[in-house]
């Protein structure tokens, strides 16, 4: 209930957005629009979570926007660095997720993506596997055990 | 006073902005290969652009404001799925060697 209300209430935010208004009939038309939006995606979904799942997620939102905040800043500097003065040693690593939910692989994906020292090249979601390029490969185990590092302590419980 | 704050925030942003987006069109030309370059476009699409739209605070307009809000958010979900799609297919084409 509490994940439902939640995306009628974000959907409902981005229409006001994007109207750049907060007059009552455009938030009246807001949160009817989301609440059909929302209506027709919980038709589609098989199974739904309970509230204390949707609550401990939610708790870990902090953790992963900020997480992946600083992740952009730190490897922004490594992309300048690079920039300036030529990448040290670019290649492609291989970066195993383990059996994880479409979800959770989609959001290694965009985790991945954002950041702008990590290329997201390929993915296999029936093996469980990230094809990412890195600026410096030069020890790809180091690369792999950042990552799932990042994941542990970022992205998992929001995307288990 | 806050329309000082504001101004000077934005004002540099924008520089910071600028300059990410500089320094990503040097990486761009200077970078061997399609990937390494696609780490520098990702400096321009990610936090270059981010920060000169983040510089409209500077207006103190809250519908100009909205729209940068909006066009971070979008930015952000779909410059990684960009950068994937130019990747993969410079992948299918035999770039980048085996995998380590």
């Amino acid at each position: 209930m509490i994940g439902i209300v939640l995306r009628v209430v974000v959907l409902a935010g981005l229409y006001l957005l994007v109207v750049s208004s907060v007059k009552l009939g455009d938030v009246a038309i807001g949160l009817v629009l989301a609440s059909l939006v929302v209506a027709v995606g919980h038709r589609r979904r098989a199974a739904s979570r309970s509230d204390s799942s949707t609550v401990r997620r939610l708790a870990g939102v902090p953790a992963l926007v900020g997480g992946t905040l600083v992740d952009v800043v730190t490897s922004s500097a490594e992309v300048i660095r690079c920039c300036l003065r030529g990448p040290p040693d670019p290649g492609l690593v291989r970066l195993p997720t383990g059996p994880t939910s479409p979800s959770s692989f989609a959001a290694w994906g965009v985790r991945l993506g954002i950041t702008p020292n990590t290329v997201v090249v390929d993915l296999d979601e029936e093996r469980g596997e990230l094809l990412v390029h890195v600026l410096d490969a030069h020890d790809p185990d180091g690369v792999r055990a950042e990552q799932a590092a990042a994941y542990q302590s970022r992205q998992r419980r929001v995307f288990p | 006073m806050m329309s000082v704050v504001l101004d000077v925030a934005g004002g540099v942003l924008l520089v910071v902005g600028l300059l990410l987006l500089t320094i990503a069109l040097v990486g761009v030309l200077r970078m061997p290969g399609t990937y390494s370059q696609l780490h520098a476009q990702g400096l321009a699409t990610g936090p270059g652009v981010i920060c000169v739209l983040a510089s409209s605070i500077a207006t103190e307009n809250a519908a100009t404001i909205s729209y940068a809000a909006i066009g971070i958010v979008f930015t952000v979900l779909t410059s990684p799925v960009a950068a994937h799609a130019i990747a993969r297919a410079a992948r299918r084409r035999g770039a980048g060697g085996d995998p380590r």
